[in-house]
């Protein structure tokens, strides 16, 4: 069951809160654990990214918090190097090479930020599961906003690119600064229904 | 994953990374989506269930 961060902060005390969350474990990646611990809620506050927390729906009707996993969503950029030609901006963006007279040279992407399940749940969620989640919140986004692509960024890690690329991500770029994978996955459109 | 892809600066410098991103672009390679996962009723359900929880809680 989905519960966003923004509603639980609504609903509850900040310190109510970070109880809840502080009992997240994630023994594959610390950056998970630590984001969702540390970051999560300031991000929150200020908007720079949504948090969605996937509790379990039979522990909370039995009056228990039990996070199974999370994540975070938030807009992000991919910026086109100098020199692409016309007819390449055109087909990234998708209608123009031009935006205001002057050559466009970003586009949009919903960014899952942070996606991870808790270690101490972990038979209780797969890692697909929350995904679907993710990659609906997003779809009632882009209901209201419009945009074309969800972008990740994930470890060099064959597990982790198999599990993006099976669940219709594609690989297309690695970050030679940090060495991360970058991929990305188309969303429908009203021309691809 | 990674916290620094909230700030990172993802400018794509290589011509084949573009490339590629294209190919992607250009697919009709589109996932269906459950969209009943995050319904408005879904939603709903989420937060009463969360607010019966909280009404139990002495510290909420």
């Amino acid at each position: 069951m989905l519960i966003q961060l923004e509603k639980f902060l609504e609903m509850a005390s900040e310190e109510k809160v970070s109880e809840v969350i502080s009992i997240f474990k994630c023994e594959k990646d610390i950056d998970i654990e630590n984001f969702i611990k540390d970051k999560a809620i300031q991000f929150e506050k200020k908007s720079k990214s949504r948090t969605s927390l996937i509790m379990c729906e039979e522990a909370l009707a039995s009056k228990q918090f039990k996070v199974l996993g999370y994540f975070s969503v938030a807009m992000q950029t991919l910026k086109i190097p100098e020199g692409t030609s016309q007819s390449q901006i055109r087909k990234l963006d998708g209608l123009y090479a031009k935006r205001g007279g002057d050559t466009i040279v970003d586009i949009p992407a919903f960014l899952i930020g942070q996606l991870g399940k808790n270690s101490l749940y972990k038979d209780n969620i797969s890692g697909d599961v929350i995904l679907e989640y993710a990659i609906s919140s997003i779809c009632k986004a882009q209901e209201y906003v419009g945009g074309r692509i969800v972008f990740i960024e994930c470890q060099d890690n064959p597990k982790l690119i198999d599990f993006y690329s099976n669940n219709g991500f594609k690989k297309f770029r690695k970050d030679p600064n940090d060495g991360l994978i970058q991929m990305i996955r188309l969303l429908e459109s009203d021309d691809k229904k | 994953m990674a916290t620094i892809s909230f700030d990172k600066d993802l400018t794509i410098r290589e011509p084949e990374a573009v490339s590629k991103l294209i190919e992607v672009l250009s697919s009709n390679e589109v996932r269906p989506v459950n969209k009943k996962l995050t319904s408005a009723k879904e939603m709903e359900r989420g937060e009463k269930l969360l607010k019966q929880c909280l009404s139990n809680s002495k510290s909420s």
